[in-house]
């Protein structure tokens, strides 16, 4: 009992540091109706802040506080105008590729101004402990209750009380007729970035004195449990925001008590799958939920259209859409197969491979989330299960690499079928949560599932391809991983063009574009996003396979959310649904890295702005939208 | 000749590729109450949005007073002391009435309102009881009367009305068109644009009849209610 | 065309949706009958639209039930209900605007391919799979009669939309999109067509033209039924052979265009009523 309370005072806390965020996630969707992914990174950027102003300039806590929250607001307009404003009339994926990169460019920003390293946070409370009735009560537990509840508290009367408040849910609500009392809603914007932002500063302070410590990576992983818990309490609701991350808090909390801190986000993953799948809005959610897409008809029984419908057509029609001719694709493979003869550089190669194994991938997601309309964040789990496959089939069974590659698309292939099964009835942003949770989950049970994956050992030693057809000769040499990654790549763009060109690609396509009119129109939208799900799974699982054999070793590291936000960055970069674009798009970004190493710690920064400048001057990506 | 308060001249709107307005010109004197007619897709509610600054004429130009508001930003507009009641109502819908009145007169927020909110209560004494409702759980009648009412706390100097029965039962039709005429009883000035021709036309003074995007038919309302074309542009029929 | 046409009524049965605090249809009925060309007519907001979103199961009823024939099709889902034989255009036309304009009608003959509903057994999407990917000769053969049809869709209308049939729908103009939308819902045969304010957005010459296409489809389609929400009464009273007319979700009158559209509730809901001292309703133009 004892230990309940403890864990749910522990769940408390940190819950009010996700509702926070979660807060900030809502106020932003609700007034300029985008997901802001920059929003981990203003949580850090604020824990920084205080933490240089104590540590380096040993303010008082107090003052660093003030100071952080009101330094993430000033960021958080920044980010607006350099990153967003500009893109309020273009394609609706535009916002998420920009703040993604905008996220890239603050994390390693930090690491050049803060270091990498893991920072200890000086909390004057530290050491305090009341004891209250047998359980444990810190000073830090009562100052992020009453800074957390204080804020909210704030914010709520903010919200219901001044006319600044009032004026932010009426644009939220109704934004035309918002504007037709006379309330300016380009200003209730930006003033919401600013709050938004304030309140990811907030938590990034209350998240720094809580476990004393600080690191430039921390906001991607409370980000995600932030918007989580947006989507928990349905995106539009404040309250359900607060509930939401509270819940999440808690449960966490209690998992990591009685099932072990492996558990702790298992629990939180699992618990936000089966709120969307019980409650597709949310527990506080409304209509709206449906997002960017959902149209006032469809906002019924059916989800509506996806986020990227017409982003190929519309005001911002590119002039310019990359559709190579076969023999041109036929040309340009061969072409790069003559690369081994030209270079031995055994650093060049293994670029090499890996901008093409890279290249398969975002091909394999370009299929989902290009064609069919569904944004994934969860790629990284199908590509992960084929990397798995591979290494155990590979290592422990020693089977020639036919029956390795083909078994480790086919599971990949049946992992993503089960993906779709709980997005099917969803739509807009939720489809990203659903997916984000089921990468969540999958990497959970590779960290977790040590007697099959060793866990965050990882499994090494998986050996050279060897073909039965080849007398089993190991693939040692670089240059033969090189011509297999091509020729798997050659595989998938056959697949991809014929299906594409197919009355398959077609219903994916409509349902892209309209999924209410394409259901209207006979066609089973439930049927073709599992088959969509299905294929790009097994070309992701080649691509694992690939990346098994080429590294000999896999990690439950290698197939984190990182690794899907940079698949899906590589997708919408090439043009969703390009083929030929997604190849580019996925060899350039795997290898842009090493083309910027001169650039030493900046390469990353660069590698962000490049992403920046493409969103802002070509929104349809390099090879246009498909 | 008084000076306009509201005057369109010329004013050629498009949606797209698609023109919506044609060379559409109309003043409105002051204390007057103007209806624009027309059936579905006539281009009636395109001149109310363009008005209000919702929608941006191609050319043409509509004049406030005296001052040019084409071009200017709907809140801008609104600042300048025009009300709108929008088509559909287009109330907040998880605000409550109270909150959806005073968001009336945000661009007022710095002045006093309590007595406006009690004038637009004692107008629409329906809404008494019902301050502290959502305004979304309301049906469609009780919803045009916060409409309005919120409209009403701009103490507007033009109030612009954009379909006012629509949807509604002939009892709210009745409550709505008894308050527009309290409000010109008032001197208020007013734009309303109505499908309802009948209805319009035993209000206003004078009236424009859309077709298409084009004027066909203005003058005195009494004069309109009697002429056979109004039905003709209405009901599509032949001569 | 498939063997046998089935004919089925279309029934709509004390149904009613609410929006909120708005009732949009209340205790509607409504039968049409096989073949027949009925025009639904109303002002704004008379819940016209939120109709034809029940019975094409874009939205549920809060009560009553919709039937075609013996079928019942309240609660089914929208794909279903279009296997089984309903077709439908949009108010706002609902094109696909990335497809292509061919690619948008052959959409249309999709279940015609994959076997929905009353088009025989259902196919493996193993089979569809691996057809997509290495085509048998029967597999394209099919796929050339499909194309064949989507191909004469759109000639039926002139060179509107054929000369443009690989440019992205969301090209189009407003007119072309409506006609688009109108041979996306004519390829799959259906046996009841809803169209929603097909001629909007259009000149008096393009509306003549399309009325004539739609007449053109009753004559050579006698077993198809057509409902048709209207705004433009010209078109109407030329086409249609029975006419509802709403307000506040009911129906207010019905009968011949001449009949119904002379109902003085008619002229009523138009052009509104007029009050007079005594509280008694009378339309100003009583003829």
């Amino acid at each position: 009992m004892l230990e309940f309370v403890s864990q749910l005072i522990n769940g408390l806390a940190i819950g009010n540091v996700y509702a926070l965020l979660a807060l900030g996630y809502t106020l932003v969707f609700g007034v300029a109706r985008l997901i802001n992914f920059a929003q981990g990174s203003v949580f850090m950027f604020g824990a920084y802040i205080a933490w240089t102003a104590v540590a380096l300039w040993n303010l008082p806590l107090g003052l660093a506080f003030v100071l952080a929250v009101l330094c993430s607001a000033l960021l958080g307009l920044l980010m607006d105008a350099v990153a967003l404003r500009p893109l309020q009339k273009g394609p609706q994926i535009a916002p998420l590729l920009s703040t993604l990169a905008l996220s890239i460019i603050l994390d390693r920003a930090a690491e050049l101004i803060w270091s990498p390293a893991t920072r200890s946070f000086p909390s004057p409370l530290a050491g305090t402990v009341w004891r209250v009735g047998g359980a444990f009560i810190s000073a830090v537990d009562v100052v992020i209750f009453a800074a957390g509840l204080l804020t909210m508290a704030g914010l709520a009367w903010f919200l219901k009380s001044t006319w600044t408040g009032k004026a932010i849910r009426a644009t939220a609500q109704d934004p035309e007729a918002a504007q037709q009392v006379g309330i300016d809603v380009a200003r209730v914007r930006r003033l919401t970035f600013g709050l938004a932002a304030g309140l990811g500063g907030t938590g990034g302070v209350l998240v720094g004195m809580y476990y004393q410590s600080i690191f430039p990576s921390m906001g991607l992983p409370y980000g995600l449990k932030g918007f989580a818990a947006a989507l928990l309490g349905g995106i539009t609701s404040t309250p359900g925001a607060v509930a939401g991350g509270m819940l999440l808090g808690i449960f966490e909390s209690l998992a990591s008590a009685y099932a072990g801190t492996g558990y702790r986000d298992l629990v939180a993953y699992v618990l936000l799958m089966l709120v969307l799948l019980w409650r597709p809005r949310g527990l506080f959610g409304d209509r709206r939920l449906d997002g960017l897409g959902g149209s006032q008809a469809a906002s019924g029984a059916v989800p509506g259209t996806s986020p990227l419908a017409s982003a190929a057509a519309g005001a911002a029609a590119p002039r310019f859409t990359l559709r190579p001719r076969a023999w041109h694709v036929a040309a340009a493979l061969a072409l790069a197969a003559l690369l081994p003869l030209a270079t031995r550089d055994f650093y060049a190669l293994q670029v090499a491979v890996t901008a093409v194994i890279f290249g398969t991938l975002a091909l394999s997601l370009t299929l989902i989330s290009g064609s069919a309309g569904q944004i994934s964040l969860g790629h990284a789990a199908l590509f992960g299960v084929g990397a798995y496959t591979t290494a155990i089939l590979a290592r422990n069974f020693g089977l020639p690499s036919e029956v390795v590659l083909a078994a480790s698309g086919l599971l990949a292939a049946a992992a993503g079928v089960l993906t779709s099964l709980p997005t099917l009835r969803l739509s807009g942003h939720t489809v990203v949560v659903a997916t984000l949770a089921v990468g969540q989950i999958v990497h959970l049970v590779f960290l977790n599932w040590i007697s099959v994956t060793r866990g965050p050992m990882g499994i090494p030693g998986i050996p050279a391809p060897e073909f039965a057809v080849a007398a089993r000769t190991p693939l040692w040499d670089l240059s033969h991983h090189y011509w297999l990654a091509l020729a798997v790549l050659a595989v998938a763009l056959f697949i991809g063009r014929r299906l594409l060109t197919s009355p398959m690609g077609r219903a994916w396509r409509a349902i892209r574009e309209d999924r209410l009119a394409a259901q209207a129109a006979g066609i089973p939208a439930s049927r073709y996003l599992s088959l969509v799900y299905g294929v790009g799974g097994f070309l992701a699982g080649l691509a694992g396979s690939l990346y098994a054999y080429l590294l000999s070793f896999v990690s439950p590291d290698s197939f984190y959310t990182d690794t899907s936000i940079l698949v899906l960055t590589m997708a919408v970069l090439g043009g969703l649904g390009n083929l030929a674009g997604a190849v580019i798009g996925g060899a350039a970004l795997a290898s842009l890295p090493e083309l910027f190493r001169p650039l030493a710690d900046y390469r990353l920064i660069v590698y962000g702005l490049v992403l920046l400048v493409c969103v802002r001057f070509r929104p349809q990506g390099i090879g246009g939208t498909e | 000749m008084p000076a306009d308060l509201l005057r369109l001249e010329n004013v050629n709107v498009f949606y797209g590729p698609v023109q919506a307005l044609y060379d559409v010109s109309l003043r409105v004197a002051p204390g007057e109450l103007v209806s624009v007619l027309g059936g579905n897709a006539s281009g009636k509610s395109t001149t109310v949005k363009t008005v209000l600054g919702l929608v941006r004429p191609q050319s043409g130009a509509v004049f406030l007073e005296r001052r040019r508001i084409d071009g200017l930003a709907a809140h801008r507009v609104i600042g300048l002391g025009v009300g709108s009641i929008p088509e559909g109502r287009r109330v907040f819908p998880e605000m409550t009435v109270r909150d959806n009145l005073l968001l009336g007169a945000y661009t007022r927020r710095k002045e006093d309102h309590a007595a406006d909110l009690e004038r637009v209560v004692a107008l629409f004494p329906a809404l008494a009881s019902r301050l502290h409702q959502a305004a979304g759980t309301m049906s469609g009648g009780e919803q045009q009367m916060v409409a309005m009412a919120r409209a009403l706390m701009r103490r507007p100097k033009l109030l612009c009305i954009d379909e006012p029965s629509m949807g509604l039962s002939p009892l709210y039709v009745d409550k709505v068109y008894d308050v527009i005429r309290r409000l010109k009883e008032e001197g208020v000035t007013m734009l309303m644009v109505e499908q309802s021709a009948n209805r319009a036309l035993e209000v206003a003074d004078r009236a424009y009849v859309l077709q298409n995007g084009r004027v066909v038919l203005e003058g005195p309302a009494h004069e309109l209610a009697a002429d056979p074309a109004v039905r003709r542009a209405y009901l599509g029929e032949t001569a | 065309m498939p063997a046998q046409r089935d004919v089925k009524p279309l029934i709509v049965d004390r149904v009613t949706k609410r929006f909120g605090g708005v009732t949009a249809v209340n205790n509607l009925s409504l039968r049409v009958a096989p073949g027949e060309l009925l025009a639904i007519v109303g002002p704004n907001g008379a819940g016209k639209s939120t109709l034809f979103q029940l019975i094409s199961g874009v939205i549920r009823p809060d009560g009553g039930q919709i039937w075609l024939g013996n079928t019942e099709l309240t609660g089914k889902s929208p794909e279903r209900i279009a296997a089984l034989g309903v077709g439908r255009t949009f108010q706002t036309s609902r094109v696909f605007p990335g497809l292509t304009v061919w690619d948008s009608v052959r959409v249309g003959v999709h279940m015609e391919l994959i076997g929905g509903g009353r088009f025989g057994r259902r196919v493996l999407p193993f089979y569809e799979l691996a057809m997509a990917l290495v085509p048998s000769r029967r597999y394209k053969k099919k796929l050339a009669e499909l194309d064949a049809k989507a191909e004469a869709a759109l000639r039926l209308f002139g060179d509107r939309l054929w000369p443009r049939r690989l440019d992205p729908a969301g090209s189009l103009s407003y007119a072309n999109r409506r006609r688009l939308e109108l041979a996306r819902a004519l390829v799959s045969e259906p046996i009841v067509l809803l169209l929603d304010a097909p001629t909007a957005g259009m000149n008096p010459t393009e509306t003549a033209e399309l009325a004539g296409i739609i007449a053109e489809l009753h004559r050579t389609r006698p077993a198809m039924t057509i409902v048709l929400v209207e705004h433009k009464l010209e078109v109407v009273r030329d086409l249609a052979g029975r006419v509802v007319v709403m307000e506040y979700g009911s129906i207010i009158a019905e009968g011949s265009p001449s009949e119904a559209l002379a109902d003085p509730r008619v002229v009523e809901a138009y052009l509104g009523r007029s009050r007079r001292a005594n509280g008694k309703v009378e339309p100003v133009y009583a003829s």
